[in-house]
């Protein structure tokens, strides 16, 4: 799905996800997970774009015998900001457990009124899945993964 | 803005009712809590703040049973509540009720009870 970069697309899309992941797996969790991460990659697309489009795709592709359900979010940002969620990335993907670094993250957070900046991190922790960045010039690629058992035909 | 001196919520994606029983205030959030919830969640907890900060309440309930989604930027503004009543006090206990048949809302509260366990509770019950 590719749009325009806006605060009212959000939930729309991250619903869409939620039904598209309800037709494919058989547990309704998984299917709320992929949700959470698609409202979350979806804020993040809309927070940190800056330009007239932004994507994400939901696919099931096969890997060594075992579906795997991805998300990937697409959005092209600018040099400051793809250096600071770079930093972020490197740290919250290199992490070796994702709960402790939310933990973190959110302990670093508290007393701020403003800001969230928990939302990758969540991902992680909360949705137990796989992650991967690529920055290509000014687009950056966060893709998101877990293994799902889809329903027998 | 009614007798708790909390605003009751009533956008068309989300809500909050605020209710007395006894001493403990009880907060019910419905809907989506999204982006577009997160101004109306940050200014009914900073209502509550206050009223719990007056002493009328001694306990806070959340119930976010009938909530749909809950997003990082929302789970944010309680973790700040949550600091500050640790921090500047009162330091009351705050019990969330989650729906026992829905496994993503004690998963996004497991957190703040990781960030307070002496003052968070997460209660599972029926929705």
């Amino acid at each position: 799905m590719r749009c325009f970069p806006g605060e009212r697309m959000v939930t729309a899309v991250s619903n869409l996800v939620l039904e598209f992941c309800r037709l494919l797996v058989t547990d309704p969790d998984v299917a709320d997970r992929f949700h959470m991460a698609a409202q979350e990659l979806v804020e993040n697309l809309v927070k940190y774009s800056s330009g007239e489009q932004v994507s994400l795709t939901a696919e099931v592709i096969s890997e060594g015998g075992d579906a795997v359900l991805q998300l990937v979010a697409k959005n092209h940002s600018t040099e400051e900001q793809l250096q600071a969620v770079e930093r972020k990335l490197r740290e919250l993907t290199s992490a070796s457990d994702p709960v402790e670094f939310y933990d973190r993250l959110i302990r670093e957070a508290a007393p701020y009124a403003e800001g969230s900046g928990l939302g990758l991190a969540r991902i992680r922790a909360e949705g137990e899945f796989d992650m991967d960045y690529t920055i290509d010039g000014t687009e950056l690629t966060i893709s998101v993964r877990a293994s799902v058992h889809p329903p027998k035909a | 803005m009614d007798m708790l001196s909390i605003d009751e919520v009533n956008v068309e994606s989300f809500q909050i009712k605020a209710a007395a029983e006894g001493e403990r205030l009880n907060l019910r959030l419905s809907g989506t809590g999204d982006m577009v919830a997160v101004a109306h969640l940050k200014r009914c907890l900073e209502q509550a703040r206050a009223s719990l900060k007056s002493r009328i309440f001694t306990q806070l309930l959340v119930d976010i049973r009938a909530l749909y989604l809950l997003n990082s930027s929302c789970i944010k503004t309680m973790v700040h509540f949550i600091y500050l009543n640790l921090e500047e006090g009162p330091g009351v206990p705050i019990e969330f009720v989650v729906d026992e048949k829905v496994t993503w809302q004690p998963r996004a509260l497991a957190a703040l009870k990781r960030l307070a366990p002496k003052h968070v509770t997460i209660t599972s019950k029926a929705g």
